[in-house]
C-alpha cells in the first residue's frame, strides 16, 4: 500500500487487491464452533472474558458455512472422525485449521490406541500445530496469531493452497478396518467385537495367551 | 415528474443506502463492543482504533469467501432469498423523516407504508429457509415466520393508538404533535406493548428463536455462507435501524426535546439509545422458549393492545384538547 503523492491530484491511496484480500482474510478469522475434548475447555476460556479472542476480531460462529478456521480441540476417534471431515467440506473456502494440543497434533496419549487417529493430519491439511496438554489460553492465542501472520504473508494469488475438498477416507460410522494402516492393529486387519463373557481382545492378542512382557 | 424531483430522489436513495452501510458497520462494531464491555470483555480492539476496521475486514473476507450452494437446495429461492429480505428492509427506510420535510417521501400514510414493507420480511425468512432444505434453516424460518406475524397484530395496535391520538399517519404529524408531551407519557401502556413487539419483530433478544444459536445452529441463514449471510445480516440491522425509528418517533418525539429546539440530533440520539437498551437486552435476557412466547403474543399483549386502544380512543373523545 502506497500514498500516491506525485499524481495530478494528490492523497490516492493504491493497494493490490491481494493485500486487500490478505488483511481482511487475516484479521476476520471466524472459528466454527465445534469442540471434541478436554482442549474444547480451553477454547471456550480463551472466548470467554478473561482472554477475550473478539479482540483480535475472531468470533465463533455456529454454522460452518459462515466460519474461516476449524480449531481442532482434541484426539479424533475414529468414530468422530467422518464428521469432523464432514465439517471441514462443509466449510466455504478459505479456509484453515488448526491442530489443538498432543492429541490433534499426533494422537498425543492415545497415538497407540485402537480407535484414535494419530494426529488431525491423517484427515485434515493442518496448518497450525499447538503443543500442550491442554495448550494455555495465551498458546491458543498465540497460536491464532501466528495463522494471522501466516494468512497475511500467503499471497493468495497462485498460492499452493490445499485442496477445496477432503474425500471421505472415512465413509463409515464405525471405520475401523478401513483404517488399518493408521491403526495399531497390522494393516487389512478386522476388528473383532469381544464376547460378552470372554476377555477383551487387545491389539497385542489374547490377554491369557501373550508373554508378560509384552502386555 | 420533473428533473429536480428526479434528482432529488436520487441523492436520497444514495444517501439512504450510505445510511444502511454506516448503520450496520457502526451498529456490528458498536454492539460487539458494547456487549464485550457488558461481560467484562474488551470486544474487538486491535484492528484500527479500538476495533473501528473490523468490520471493513470482515466485510472484505466475507466478499471473498467462497458462495456455496447446497446440492439439496432450490437454486433460484436460495439465490434470491437473501434479496427478499434486503429490499423489504430498505423499502421500508423510504418513509423515515428526520426533520420537519427532510426525507425521501413525506407520505400521508408513511406509518402504514413502514408496517406494510416490515410485513414482507417474514415472506423472506420463510423462503431463505424453505429453500435451503435443511432441517435447521426450515425449524428456523417456521419460527420467524410465526414469531413475526403473530408480534405484528399487538405492534399494529399499539401503534394505532398513536395514530388515534395523533389524528393522522403521517410521521411529521405524528412527531409534530409530540412537542409539548411525548406519547410514552401519555400511552404508557401502548409503549411497553409496541416496545415488546418491536423487539420480537426485529428478532431481537429474549425473542431471537428463528436464529437460536444454542438450539438451531444459526437459524434460517445456516446454510448462507460468504455474502449472502452479508446480506441478511444487513437486513436485520436495517430493520434494527428501523425499528428504533419507530419507537423513537412514535413515542419518544422524535425531533422534539423539551426546553430545547426541535432537532435532527435529538432524533438520532434517541435512535441510538433504543439500539443500544436491545443490545443491552442481548447481554442481559436469556431466551424465551417457543411456546411461551406464542401465549405472550397471543394471550396477553393482544388483549392488553385491545384495551388500550379502547382506552385512548374513549380518552380522545373526552378530553379532545388534552389527548
Amino acid at each position: 500500500m502506497g500514498v500516491v503523492d506525485d499524481a495530478e491530484q494528490p492523497g490516492f491511496i493504491t493497494t493490490t487487491l491481494d493485500k486487500l484480500l490478505r488483511w481482511g482474510r487475516s484479521r476476520s478469522m471466524w472459528p466454527v464452533n465445534a469442540g471434541i475434548a478436554c482442549c474444547s475447555l480451553e477454547m471456550m476460556t480463551t472466548g470467554a472474558a478473561r482472554y477475550d479472542f473478539d479482540r483480535f476480531g475472531i468470533m465463533f460462529r455456529s454454522s460452518p458455512r459462515q466460519a474461516d478456521v476449524m480449531i481442532v480441540p482434541g484426539p479424533i476417534t475414529k468414530k468422530m472422525a467422518p464428521i469432523v471431515q464432514r465439517v471441514y467440506n462443509q466449510m466455504a473456502e478459505p479456509r484453515w485449521v488448526i491442530a489443538m494440543g498432543s492429541c490433534a497434533i499426533s494422537g498425543g496419549t492415545f497415538v497407540d490406541s485402537y480407535n484414535v487417529l494419530p494426529g488431525a493430519e491423517t484427515i485434515l491439511p493442518v496448518d497450525i500445530y499447538i503443543p500442550g496438554c491442554p495448550p494455555r489460553p495465551e498458546a491458543l492465542l498465540y497460536g491464532c496469531l501466528q495463522l494471522k501472520k501466516l494468512i497475511s504473508e500467503t499471497s493468495t494469488i497462485g498460492s499452493s493452497r490445499k485442496p477445496m475438498y477432503v474425500p471421505p477416507v472415512l465413509p463409515e460410522e464405525w471405520p475401523l478396518e478401513l483404517l488399518g494402516e493408521y491403526d495399531a492393529l497390522e494393516a487389512g486387519a478386522v476388528w473383532v467385537q469381544p464376547e460378552r463373557d470372554s476377555p477383551p481382545v487387545t491389539p497385542l492378542g489374547d490377554a491369557e495367551s501373550a508373554p508378560e512382557d509384552e502386555l | 415528474m420533473s428533473a429536480a424531483m428526479w434528482i432529488h430522489a436520487l441523492l436520497w436513495l444514495v444517501g439512504l443506502l450510505l445510511l444502511i452501510a454506516v448503520v450496520t458497520v457502526m451498529g456490528v462494531w458498536w454492539e460487539r463492543k458494547f456487549i464485550g464491555h457488558l461481560q467484562r470483555r474488551r470486544g474487538p480492539l486491535h484492528h484500527g482504533f479500538h476495533g473501528l476496521l473490523q468490520l471493513p475486514a470482515d466485510m472484505v473476507k466475507m466478499i471473498s469467501k467462497e458462495d456455496i450452494v447446497p446440492d439439496s437446495a432450490d437454486p433460484w429461492l436460495f439465490q434470491i432469498g437473501p434479496l427478499m429480505v434486503v429490499v423489504p428492509a430498505i423499502a421500508a427506510m423510504a418513509a423515515l423523516m428526520f426533520a420537519p420535510g427532510f426525507g425521501l417521501l413525506d407520505m400521508n400514510h408513511g406509518l402504514f407504508y413502514i408496517f406494510a414493507f416490515q410485513t414482507l420480511l417474514p415472506l423472506g425468512f420463510a423462503v431463505i429457509g424453505w429453500s435451503c432444505a435443511s432441517k435447521f434453516t426450515l425449524i428456523g424460518a417456521l419460527r420467524a415466520a410465526a414469531q413475526l406475524i403473530s408480534y405484528e397484530i399487538p405492534m399494529l395496535l399499539a401503534a394505532l393508538g398513536v395514530v388515534v391520538a395523533a389524528g393522522s399517519m403521517r410521521l411529521t404529524d405524528i412527531i409534530n404533535a409530540q412537542a409539548g408531551v411525548w406519547y410514552i407519557f401519555k400511552e404508557p401502556l401502548g409503549f411497553a406493548i409496541f416496545g415488546i413487539a418491536v423487539l420480537a419483530e426485529m428478532n431481537r433478544t429474549p425473542f431471537d428463536l428463528p436464529e437460536a444459536e444454542s438450539e438451531l445452529v444459526a437459524g434460517y441463514q445456516t446454510e448462507y455462507s460468504g455474502m449472502k449471510f452479508g446480506f441478511v445480516q444487513l437486513a436485520e440491522y436495517s430493520v434494527l435501524f428501523t425499528g428504533s425509528y419507530l419507537v423513537s418517533a412514535l413515542f419518544l418525539g422524535g425531533w422534539n426535546m423539551p426546553f430545547l429546539p426541535a432537532s435532527p440530533l435529538w432524533l438520532l440520539l434517541k435512535i441510538v439509545a433504543c439500539m443500544t437498551m436491545t443490545m443491552w437486552f442481548r447481554g442481559t435476557f436469556p431466551r424465551l422458549r417457543v411456546d411461551s412466547l406464542m401465549s405472550l403474543s397471543w394471550k396477553w399483549l393482544l388483549p392488553i393492545a385491545l384495551v388500550n386502544i379502547m382506552a385512548v380512543a374513549a380518552l380522545a373523545l373526552a378530553l379532545p384538547g388534552i389527548y
